[in-house]
């Protein structure tokens, strides 16, 4: 095998090994599938670089997410080449005929990360792990596996259920540009549909684990018309430092459909991801997101809320808690397409070390949203001297019948909560946490209830309290 | 320098089209349209400037050649720039007669009120008039006390020293494309000088100063507040006021030394055939204030950003910031604070109001420095749709590298309440004239900071523009 740095000295042979993974990948698949994989893979080498220049990058160091700087190893099952990936293609069609059935081949260390992250006190209704993409461990309770809901590997649907997957594959999050277009040729990821008027009571989970020097995962949920349901993603990205995730997350909820989604993003030292998340929600629709970023050297996670039927609605939360040289970055749109929409959006960070967090939101209202109901807010907390917070709320109005506000505010911890905590008798470094635990549960406890807010607290507490090491 | 005798063709074309009127010429030296290094030399040499002015420019106009003009913001892409004058002396400037101006800026003056006199200095009708005399004595008044106010060219030649010390040290020429333009070819504009101690407690009125020599494209202005000291300046008006230039592209320079304070009011009405791109930029020392009041009612296209850098402790800079765009309209406007010292604080409140299809924007920048220890800012926006082909954009940017400083942004976009109107109506006030009342109450926190009459022409104008925009 040759090495990152030789391949890029020969241009073609990178977009050759593209070619080969793409072909790997499609010798399994439906040919619709493989075609939209080819697709994108022409428009991942003919897409321009994006340029430090340009306005969306100005605040990122691009460097750092260089794709071809990254090997296109497999991770978990390294050194496989394409007849191996037909293997763990056949053992997920063979998984996709089973369901109701539990499949595990997991490692203990896999075991505890995954325990970790899995709700406490709450039956989930269906769980898929993947370990680079490929599934690992699938369940599903009987009573949603009788409702018709189907949680499972994205190719295995595009097999089975085409009219379901193929008009919503890349819908939202097309080839773009090279980073979509790298995730849309080489992704492989999780497909959940919940039928219309289907009402989940208990949540469905999907863990994308990823050990690859590049990862390309890709999270596709439908809702149909008046579905209920409660989802929890997870990326464990457990990558070498340095390694590059692009992971992509298509969210469609139908008429009337209602989602709380918990996105948790774990990331470990050293690693990289590019987040690429959207959702569209059709009339009456509703969605409430918390999404969570911790850890990774960089972290940049775009999301998307378009409210594009009448009275759609969207709450989206967002909590981060950058430690050590850690920089996260949150770019969101709420683009309200349609009249009667509300959106409302919180995105709260405690900094730590040496971190850097950046805020970047647009709320987009186009003329024929008249009666929107927007707002928008990003605070901050400083906890240390050298972490440095940028917050930059955007409006962009071109209706009058609106109602769009934002706030954003960086600053220290207030001296008089810190004096009284201490008057009490709480030591500096504990009042100083305790007081951002508060911080951060403002936001939690608004939060869908998934189970999963003991350990969100948990993690983030840990990495305020880790502060300047990592 | 040689001049070649070039080519004059019809330099009012476009307000021949637009306005149906045209300039009749006399030009004295023969001016050239377009930009080049003999261009920039020969404004110098006409100014018969020293050589570090004849040199700041030249590299300034290297500047201008490599910068790109900006991406964002408002489109300038329309833009000639080889199609303009960028020198010409005031005996050059077209005469025209009243006749000439358009009768919809007539009646807005009519309908402000506004003098006899004034209107034809205001429509560029030439004026030679009693604030002559008025700026005479205010001179003496200000001479006496060691105040230097007058135009940037004679200061350039009678007060070299300061000059040298202070021009372009807050912009440098390379600071963007249309600073590295105005550095090249700059003309007129104030030099204001206010000795340790003296406080200057009438606003100085560019209005007295320029109206011998009408407005200039380029213009260049610097004050200096030394230590204590304190002055307002006040430029523009609130009547339009009609240009035929279609690119106005003025460099301010603000130097606030410790514990000094300037207030720097514009009232920027042009007509809307004009480009204002304008850079501001102002240093507060130690304990010095900064204020800059701005409010925009006219032009095309409007890009504007007072900046504060707050370079010494306790400094505190203010932005208090009015757009109203209309049809046509862009007004791109905002704000931004630097706070590199401890302690310091900034206070921005924008209002801006969009109607007709009018489109504003608020753009600005909060940025504090590792070291600005405590430093505080605020930045409340406002943003009022008359109706619903209008827009209003918000971009703010909170950069903050300092632990201890407290930033805090807020931002509203909204129409006129009909609860608001609702209520006005019940007590019997007409629709229109509610709409206005609200819009005054909306834009007060800018109002009531302006010099009287001002604000009185303000409200009038805008109870003016408000007319049958609601209902």
């Amino acid at each position: 095998m040759t090495t990152a740095s030789e391949r890029l000295t020969a241009g073609a042979t990178r977009g050759d090994e593209l070619a080969r993974r793409v072909e790997a990948l499609a010798a399994t698949e439906p040919r619709w599938l493989g075609e939209l994989r080819r697709s994108a893979l022409a428009r991942a080498l003919a897409a321009p670089a994006p340029r430090q220049g340009e306005e969306r990058w100005r605040f990122t160091e691009l460097a750092r997410l260089d794709l071809d700087g990254f090997e296109l190893g497999e991770g978990e099952r390294s050194g496989v080449t394409g007849a191996a990936s037909e293997r763990s293609g056949a053992t997920e069609s063979a998984a996709s005929e089973r369901s109701g059935v539990t499949e595990s081949a997991a490692s203990e260390r896999d075991q505890r990360e995954l325990a970790a992250v899995l709700p406490s006190g709450v039956e989930l209704a269906g769980l898929l792990v993947l370990g680079d993409g490929v599934v690992v461990e699938r369940r599903l309770d009987d009573a949603a596996a009788r409702a018709g809901v189907i949680l499972c590997d994205l190719a295995s649907a595009a097999r089975e259920q085409r009219e379901l997957v193929e008009r919503r594959l890349a819908a939202q999050v097309g080839p773009a540009d090279r980073f979509s277009a790298h995730n849309l040729a080489l992704h492989r990821g999780a497909f959940l549909h919940v039928p219309p008027g289907v009402e989940l009571e208990r949540p469905l989970q999907i863990v994308q684990r990823t050990r690859a020097s590049a990862s390309f995962t890709r999270n596709l949920a439908v809702l149909g018309r008046g579905a209920r349901a409660a989802l929890i993603s997870v990326e464990l990205r457990r990558g070498p430092a340095p390694s590059l995730g692009v992971p992509v997350d298509e969210v469609s909820l139908e008429e009337g459909a209602s989602l709380e989604w918990t996105a948790w993003r774990r990331s470990a030292a050293g690693t990289r991801a590019l987040a690429l998340a959207s959702a569209e929600l059709a009339e009456a629709a509703s969605l409430a997101m918390l999404a969570v970023s911790e850890g990774g050297e960089l972290t940049r996670v775009q999301l998307d809320v378009a409210l594009a039927g009448r009275g759609a609605q969207a709450e989206l939360l967002g909590l981060y808690a950058p430690g050590g040289k850690e920089r996260v970055e949150h770019w969101t749109r709420q683009l309200h397409r349609a009249p009667a929409t509300r959106s409302n959006l919180h995105y709260r960070g405690a900094l730590v070390g040496e971190s850097r967090a950046l805020y970047h939101g647009t709320i987009e209202v186009g003329g024929e949203a008249r009666r929107t109901d927007a707002y928008q807010a990003n605070r901050n907390l400083l906890l240390s001297p050298r972490a440095a917070a940028l917050s930059s709320p955007k409006l962009e109005i071109a209706q009058n019948d609106v109602r769009c506000t934002h706030g954003a505010t960086v600053g220290p911890i207030d001296p008089a909560a810190l004096f009284y905590l201490m008057s009490r008798g709480l030591p500096r470094e504990e009042a100083t946490a305790l007081i951002a635990r508060g911080f951060l549960a403002s936001v939690l406890e608004r939060a869908p209830a998934s189970g999963l807010a003991p350990a969100i607290a948990e993690a983030l507490a840990a990495a305020i309290a880790r502060g300047g090491e990592a | 320098m040689a001049m070649e005798p070039t080519e004059i063709t019809d330099v009012q074309q476009s307000y021949k089209e637009r306005w149906g009127w045209h300039d009749p010429e006399r030009p004295v030296h023969k001016p050239r349209r377009g930009l080049s290094r003999e261009v920039v030399e020969e404004i110098s040499w006409l100014k018969s400037e020293p050589e570090w002015m004849r040199r700041f420019r030249l590299r300034a106009y290297e500047r201008y050649e490599q910068k790109p003009l900006p991406t964002w913001g408002a489109d300038l892409s329309t833009i000639d720039f080889q199609s303009i004058y960028y020198f010409l002396r005031a005996t050059e400037r077209p005469e025209r007669s009243w006749e000439d101006v358009p009768a919809s800026i007539k009646t807005t003056f009519d309908r402000l009120g506004i003098p006899e006199a004034e209107r034809k200095h205001l429509a560029g009708v030439s004026a030679q008039y009693e604030s002559e005399v008025v700026y005479h004595q205010m001179k003496q008044e200000l001479t006496s006390r060691g105040v230097l106010f007058t135009d940037m060219d004679s200061a350039v030649r009678d007060h070299a020293e300061l000059v040298q010390r202070y021009f372009a040290t807050v912009i440098p020429p390379g600071d963007n494309k249309l600073a590295a333009l105005n550095s090249a070819v700059w003309s007129g504009g104030s030099f204001i000088y206010v000795p340790p101690g003296v406080k200057v407690e009438i606003p100085l009125q560019a209005y007295f100063r320029i109206n011998a020599e009408s407005v200039g494209q380029f213009e260049r202005t610097l004050i200096i507040a030394d230590e204590g000291s304190f002055v307002h300046y006040v430029e523009g008006c609130t009547a339009p006021v009609y240009s035929s230039d279609s690119l106005h592209s003025a460099v301010v320079e603000l130097i606030a030394l410790p514990h000094s304070r300037i207030r720097y009011t514009t009232i920027q009405n042009w007509s809307q055939n004009v480009y204002n791109l304008v850079t501001k930029r102002a240093v507060a020392h130690e304990a010095a204030v900064v204020e800059w009041v701005d409010g925009n009612l006219g032009s095309r296209t409007t890009m504007k950003y007072p900046a504060v850098v707050l370079t010494g402790r306790r400094a505190h800079g203010e932005v208090l910031s009015l757009a109203m765009a209309g049809p046509g309209q862009c007004q791109d406007t905002g704000a931004k604070m630097t706070h590199v010292a401890p302690e310091t604080s900034s206070l921005v409140v924008s209002k801006s109001i969009s109607k007709g299809g009018g489109r504003t924007s608020y753009r600005g920048l909060v940025k504090v420095l590792p070291g600005a220890t405590g430093a505080k800012a605020n930045v409340r926006c406002d943003a009022l749709l008359v109706d619903e082909i209008s827009r209003s954009d918000t971009y703010p940017t909170l950069d903050i590298q300092e632990q201890t400083a407290a930033i805090g942004h807020e931002a509203t976009v909204a129409r006129i309440g009909d609860d608001q109107l609702f209520y006005l109506r019940s007590r019997g006030i007409p629709e229109a004239e509610a709409a206005a009342m609200i819009v005054r109450g909306f834009i007060e926190p800018i109002t009531k900071q302006l010099p009287m009459e001002y604000a009185v022409e303000l409200n009038r104008l805008i109870e003016l523009q408000m007319d049958g925009s609601v209902g």
